[in-house]
């Protein structure tokens, strides 16, 4: 269903897009994005406390990623990864696996507790506005 | 001499998606800061699947 609804949404676009995936939102974006291959332009991709679905992370198939799922996301030019160091839901160990997988991505490793981010994410936007 | 013409604004016309996670609410993510952009706030759409 989260798919047809993604599908849905990308037609829309008309231009290049910035995506920001965070928590759960941020593997069904990768997970749609490596397997569904949608024809749009994006001019980056920040994911913000994203887990990591397999054998070293949490263990649900729905959502793991198909191996060398990061080859076919070469084309992303930008990729920025945000996590605080003592995030309360998704461990700070599942940012070494989207480490790994983009090497030349821009890693933001936070101080903290926070997983929601209440108050804000200001380093999301200042990189946003720095594109 | 300087120019006294103001400088375009540079900044390319792009589209934002935040996919968030439906355990957070919304307005709890990120809109505090990107919905007060001018730039991007009638771009934004948000979805939570």
């Amino acid at each position: 269903m989260w798919k047809k609804l993604f599908t849905k949404e990308f037609k829309k676009i008309g231009q290049s897009v910035i995506l920001v995936g965070h928590s759960l939102g941020g593997s069904m974006l990768l997970k749609y994005l490596s397997e569904e291959r949608p024809n749009i332009s994006i001019s980056a991709l920040f994911l913000v406390s994203t887990p990591f679905w397999g054998k070293d992370g949490w263990d649900v198939e729905d959502f793991v990623l198909q191996e060398n799922f990061e080859a076919t996301l070469k084309h992303i030019n930008n990729v920025y990864l945000y996590h605080c160091k003592s995030d309360k839901i998704v461990p700070f160990q599942h940012l070494n696996f989207y480490k790994k997988a983009f090497p030349h991505s821009i890693v933001r490793i936070l101080n903290g507790t926070e997983h929601a981010f209440s108050k804000g994410l200001p380093e999301l936007v200042s990189d946003i506005k720095k594109l | 001499m300087q120019s006294k013409t103001p400088r375009k604004n540079s900044k390319k016309s792009c589209s934002l998606i935040v996919v968030g996670d439906k355990e957070v609410p919304e307005k709890a993510v990120l809109t505090w800061y990107l919905g007060s952009d001018q730039n991007y706030q009638k771009n934004i759409i948000f979805f939570f699947p």
